[in-house]
């Protein structure tokens, strides 16, 4: 009797665990009405071009205890939108993105750091235009709570980094276009 | 210099024209076949300076470009062992076809289903036909020597005009190589070398069919293009010298090609540069 009175309190123990522990981890999905990544380029070498795509999707994952986490995005190629549609269809065509051969731009991590609440290093591989290569994004302003709106519980942060489009084999009318690209996303994503 | 040798119209129109014309006015005197290969020289300088010879990553845009580097390689193999006729339209058709195949493949496997094979087969066709057509040419050079450069250098512009300015660099570079080789022949005629016609028609076919599929090349503008072959078996006037047949072909050739650029012109507006 009393090994199994053992028994089930072991058992209990080890259930009443669990969701403990999968709480320190937590999934959201990407709210595609509120994130972008936008680039900026140098145009010419007379102004920097700035740019965005409209289509995001994907999911992310932190876990506030073991400060370590996960990224991956999707991005519709075909939604990049620099405010003029001529130059739009320019960007999509096999001069630039290629988006029909190409027709989506992945960022998975391989590491997340959380450095403290508020900013964390992500280290992954973004694959853009068929090749694949690694990047490094800094994230900072992380921000989670409940959404005012919705009250769904919400996590949001702003990442930056820079890649040489050259990498992925984008390389015409190079120098005049810029090689270097800043990118930099505004992320939301609500929790699952 | 430097600035000189980066602007477009150089690049697409004067380098290529200036290296197929040296090229073809050196070696045309010594062996009419050699000079043939003047127009993929001057294709493969422009592609030295807009694109590159890289394998990675393998796009259909370089897949494109290596289609006419093979195809100037198998044409100088024609002009050199002269097989026998049968065996060169079999084989100019069926390589035509699978490089068109090979190009799209990726929109094939990533459409799937009917609209896979519609696009998959209509490459296939298209540079088939174009190609076959244009061996079908080649005993009467005049006719064959015109699409080899009205061709290209019309889809040139239209893909230009539909938003992509690599794809029309290419087709341009093609088409002012081959003027260039076609103004040499008024002189010291070619007779439709092999290393001419057969890349100057598949490229020409690649870069209008590429235009459709991958920029925004109109779909009524591609097969205005195709017309520019078949309307060379329209017999010349009666009372026309046969001294001005070539630039009559050349005008017949025109014709549906200055109707695909009219065409892209009007619906897409004016080039991306």
């Amino acid at each position: 009797m009393k090994r199994i009175v053992r028994r089930i309190l072991l058992a209990l123990a080890l259930t009443g665990g669990l969701p403990l522990a999968a709480q320190a981890a937590e999934f959201f999905k990407i709210d595609p009405a509120h994130t972008y990544p936008h680039f900026a380029i140098s145009h010419l070498g007379f102004s920097t071009l700035y740019g965005r795509f409209n289509q995001t999707s994907g999911s992310f994952m932190i876990d506030w205890e073991r400060g370590i986490g996960s990224v991956d995005v999707k991005i519709a190629a075909v939604s990049i939108d620099t405010g003029f549609k001529k130059r739009d269809e320019h960007l999509r065509s096999p001069d630039f993105l290629n988006v029909v051969e190409f027709p989506e731009i992945r960022y998975r991590s391989t590491k997340v750091t959380l450095k403290g609440k508020e900013s964390a290093v992500i280290e992954g591989e973004l694959t853009l235009h068929g090749v694949t290569k690694p990047v490094t994004i800094h994230v900072d302003r992380i921000h989670c709570g409940t959404n005012p709106i919705n009250k769904k519980y919400t996590c949001g942060f702003n990442a930056r980094t820079k890649i040489k489009r050259s990498d992925f084999g984008i390389t015409y009318a190079l120098p005049a276009i810029g090689d270097e690209m800043e990118l930099w996303f505004e992320v939301e994503g609500q929790r699952e | 210099m430097g600035s000189w040798m980066s602007h477009p119209a150089v690049q697409a129109a004067v380098l290529p024209f200036v290296v197929a014309g040296a090229w073809s006015l050196a070696s045309v005197r010594r062996w009419a076949p050699w000079a043939g290969l003047g127009a993929v020289l001057g294709f493969a300088v422009t592609v030295w300076q807009v694109a590159d010879f890289s394998l990675t990553p393998f796009t259909s845009t370089r897949k494109l470009i290596w289609s006419v580097l093979a195809g100037a390689a198998v044409g100088l193999a024609c002009d050199l062992l002269c097989p026998p006729r049968r065996l060169i339209h079999n084989l100019w058709w069926v390589l035509a076809g699978g490089a068109a195949l090979w190009m799209v493949w990726p929109v094939v496997q990533y459409r799937g289903g009917w609209p896979g094979v519609v696009v998959g087969g209509g490459a296939l066709l298209y540079a088939a036909l174009q190609v076959a057509l244009g061996d079908f040419l080649r005993p009467q050079p005049a006719r064959a020597e015109a699409a080899a450069w009205v061709l290209p250098l019309g889809a040139g512009a239209v893909c230009l005009l539909g938003a992509s300015a690599l794809l029309g660099q290419l087709g341009l570079a093609l088409g002012f190589a081959g003027l260039a080789l076609w103004l040499v022949g008024r002189r010291w005629p070619l007779r439709a070398p092999a290393a001419w016609i057969l890349p100057g028609i598949l490229g020409g076919a690649l870069v209008a069919y590429a235009g459709t599929v991958y920029a925004q090349v109109p779909v009524p503008a591609l097969l205005l293009l195709a017309c520019a072959l078949p309307v060379l078996w329209i017999p010349r006037p009666a009372g026309w010298p046969e001294s001005r047949e070539p630039v009559f072909r050349v005008v017949l050739a025109a014709l549906p090609v200055a109707l695909a650029v009219a065409w892209t012109a009007l619906t897409q507006g004016p080039p991306p540069l």
